[in-house]
């Protein structure tokens, strides 16, 4: 008698919708991959070395360090070279080697690898590593000093910083078009406001970003910008340049709706980009950092898990309020 | 199965299939195995031995208060032995091969029926196996079952791919409607609702003008039986059980046609309707069989070849419980055979949550199972359930959507199957016990007491 034939066990449900982490990384990386190309045509060779170089290193060391745990390689589901890519992005034209290798290390070992890998981490890892190149090495991160050697269609100065120490007649030097273009100074793809607007528009298309964190947060950098300009509008720069200026499309689009350190209860998502918005400008506006739009979304990634309990009730049973 | 999608911006949705197709009744196999255990999850003790000769519609093993299970098929009993049932646990087992001429019992009917009582009818159900929940209190049962004011009969299925319930308001619509009749005379004056698909209310409503009927919608959560108790009862989810504590009494439009059978023929049901999907059938197929029979009988009389690797499922696609043994047989749950080849035979891997959130907003009653999973993970049971774990209907989706492929229904399961051995190792709790509980799909009540230590 024919021996019958061994069957598979698995759990239900035995049917998949068909996304995998990879496609979603995937996703990301061709949404971010128009604004670099634009950094690439705006700063030319130098920008496309920071570009590879962050890349590069990002990815090797990722694949390194799992083959130092002894784990299965997680570069292949593309979270590291995402991450790489924004880094790169976020670094000037300009920065030296070392700091490159020292910033992918920082994202691997340090922001990614100690909190456990893709999903574990508590803060955005490329936030974090800039966020501590940045306190560390801030002449080498000062673009004004640095990309200065370079000849670009940019002004020198960074827009904001330029309304902070000229006044508001500066501001005429960078029309809200050029801006939009990307044509201003900073990282790499991270001032292509229009180029990652359109990827992010793409990510939240698919259903790849939640589409409340990015919302939220730019509506309320410019409702809050728009305040403090309408007070005063000779010291408080308007919220168009806010807007269009530094890294906070950057950050709305691309680290603040990160999932692991995002929350995903609808109004919760509200709440969490509403307040990046608002510590965004307060700290650009007050603080010492003219883009401080790095610094609110980690604090705001601190106290994700707090907002994330803002969440409907289940439905069908009585639970306990702790 | 189809999912829509619109873009990204909407959670897939999953219609339930609206085919038709004729029922044929298959030839009885030459064994059948029968589990030995009641629907509420009680062991039934053989009332035969090995080399016994039995007839259809004998009673083969019973506890007591319980209705007895009866041989699906004339025969000789062959082993009395270990059993898995459908959900993979192990029970007693008969087996039973068949005679060559398929003889009934002498059938069991009422003396007088006109002058029973509805007492009476309800005795006799039992006897006949078909009545088998909602026991009436016992003396000194010091929680009786409050009486039954609404019976929702559920001509619903619970998976797009299964159509066995909503049978009956179509071709089989006679048999229910023996059924809703027999029904009214238990029931008394119990209110009586038929549950029935948007899709062919119209054929309902031409063939039970005078049942209320209770509309649901044509989305597979639409149709999920807890969520439509739910709905009737007016409350947020509800098991079967737990609607039985509430007064509302959920049954099948199959065990409804079943009661008509028993009370109008005096014979037990002793068939079970079965939808059998495969690669190799152009569309799924609904079949009459042999309570009992095994998954090999159903497929070679279908012409479904299974091959290494491919994965049998009794249930559907999103629910279903994977059978490791083609010797599984037919039980009155279920409802699909689906037959899935190697090739798409989806496996969930161990992956880390990356908290994108899609299980969260695909659950249809809001459980974070972003956290409750990952929880369950890590035998968190107290923190699953302070989130609510136990409100899970196990509709499978959140596994369905999940891009880390984590089995995430697996982890829903195990946390709520923790919280319910923690209630009943709990002595202080008020959770109602005893065996009026008529949950065939394992899970006691799961309300209103969270409490377990805490």
């Amino acid at each position: 008698m024919k021996r019958s034939p061994l069957l598979s066990v698995a759990m239900p449900p035995h049917t998949h919708f068909g996304i995998s982490v990879a496609e979603i990384h995937l996703n990301q990386l061709l949404a971010l991959i128009p604004a670099a190309a634009g950094g690439v045509l705006l700063w030319g060779l130098p920008g496309l070395r920071t570009l590879l170089l962050a890349v590069g290193t990002t990815v090797v060391l990722e694949w390194l360090t799992g083959r130092m745990m002894k784990r299965e390689t997680s570069v292949l589901d593309g979270s590291a070279l995402v991450q790489g890519l924004m880094l790169g992005m976020l670094l000037h034209a300009a920065a030296p080697w070392w700091l490159v290798l020292i910033g992918a290390l920082l994202l691997v070992v340090l922001a990614k690898q100690f909190f456990g890998g893709q999903g574990g981490y508590l803060l955005q890892p490329v936030l974090l590593t800039y966020a501590i190149l940045l306190i560390s090495w801030p002449g080498q991160l000062n673009t004004a000093w640095r990309l200065g050697g370079l000849a670009t269609a940019a002004q020198p100065i960074e827009p904001l910083l330029a309304w902070q120490s000229f006044g508001p007649g500066a501001a005429d030097a960078y029309p809200l078009g050029n801006l939009l273009l990307g044509l201003q100074t900073g990282g790499v793809a991270s001032g292509m406001i229009g180029l990652l607007a359109l990827g992010g528009i793409y990510l939240i298309i698919r259903g790849f970003i939640a589409w409340r964190i990015p919302l939220a947060f730019l509506g309320m950098a410019f409702v809050a910008a728009l305040a403090l300009h309408l007070g005063d509008a000779t010291t408080y720069a308007p919220p168009g340049l806010h807007l269009f200026s530094g890294m906070l499309v950057f950050a709305a689009f691309f680290m603040a709706t990160d999932f692991s350190c995002a929350p995903v209860n609808p109004w919760a998502q509200v709440i969490f980009g509403a307040s990046c918005g608002l510590l965004a400008i307060l700290i650009r506006t007050f603080g010492s950092y003219p883009d401080g739009t790095v610094f609110a979304v980690l604090l705001m990634n601190l106290v994700q898990p707090l907002i994330d309990r803002v969440h409907p009730p289940v439905i069908g049973v009585e639970v306990a309020s702790r | 199965m189809k999912a829509e999608r619109f873009f990204g911006l909407r959670n897939p949705r999953i219609e339930m299939n609206d085919w038709q197709g004729e029922i044929c009744t298959l030839p009885p196999p030459a064994k059948v195995r029968l589990p030995l255990i009641h629907p509420d999850g009680t062991e039934l003790e053989p009332l035969v031995a090995p080399g016994d000769r039995v007839v259809r519609g004998q009673p083969v093993a019973t506890a007591p208060d319980h209705a007895p299970l009866h041989a699906p098929i004339a025969g000789e009993v062959l082993e009395s032995g270990p059993l898995y049932t459908p959900a993979g646990e192990q029970t007693r087992g008969l087996e039973l091969s068949m005679a060559e001429e398929d003889l009934w019992a002498r059938p069991h009917t009422l003396a007088e029926p006109d002058l029973a009582t509805p007492d009476d009818v309800r005795a006799l159900l039992v006897e006949l196996g078909a009545w088998t929940w909602a026991t009436p209190p016992a003396p000194g049962d010091e929680a009786p079952l409050p009486a039954v004011d609404a019976v929702a009969v559920l001509a619903i299925d619970q998976e797009p791919e299964i159509a066995v319930q909503r049978r009956f308001l179509m071709e089989l619509r006679a048999e229910l409607s023996r059924g809703l009749s027999a029904l009214a005379r238990v029931a008394g004056n119990a209110r009586l609702v038929l549950v029935v698909p948007e899709s062919l209310q119209d054929e309902a409503r031409g063939a039970f003008p005078d049942v209320e009927l209770f509309q649901v919608g044509s989305d597979y959560l639409d149709n999920d039986w807890r969520l439509a108790l739910a709905r009737i009862a007016g409350t947020g989810n509800l098991t079967r059980a737990a609607a039985r504590q509430a007064g509302l009494l959920a049954i099948t439009a199959e065990e409804a046609a079943c009661l008509g059978l028993s009370l109008e023929e005096g014979q037990p049901g002793t068939e079970k309707l079965v939808t059998v999907s495969a690669r190799s059938l152009p569309q799924p197929v609904t079949v009459r069989t042999r309570m009992g029979t095994p998954v090999n009988h159903l497929l070679a009389q279908l012409d479904i070849a299974v091959e290494e690797g491919d994965r049998v499922v009794f249930g559907g696609r999103l629910r279903g419980e994977a059978q490791f043994d083609l010797d599984a047989p037919v039980t009155r749950e279920t409802d699909g055979l689906t037959v899935i080849p190697a090739a798409d035979a989806y496996c969930p891997a161990e992956a880390p949550c990356i908290n994108c959130g899609r299980c969260v907003h695909i659950c249809p009653v809001r459980i974070q199972v972003n956290l409750v999973s990952r929880y369950a993970e890590f035998a968190l049971v107290e923190e699953a359930f302070q989130q609510g774990a136990h409100a899970c209907i196990e509709c499978g989706l959140c596994g369905y959507v999940c891009p880390a492929h984590r089995p995430l229904l697996q982890y829903m399961r195990f946390a709520v199957r923790r919280y319910h051995e923690a209630l009943a190792a709990a002595p202080t709790t008020d959770e109602p016990a005893g065996p009026e509980a008529p949950e065939p799909d394992s899970e006691p009540a799961g309300e209103s007491t969270p409490a377990v230590t805490a």
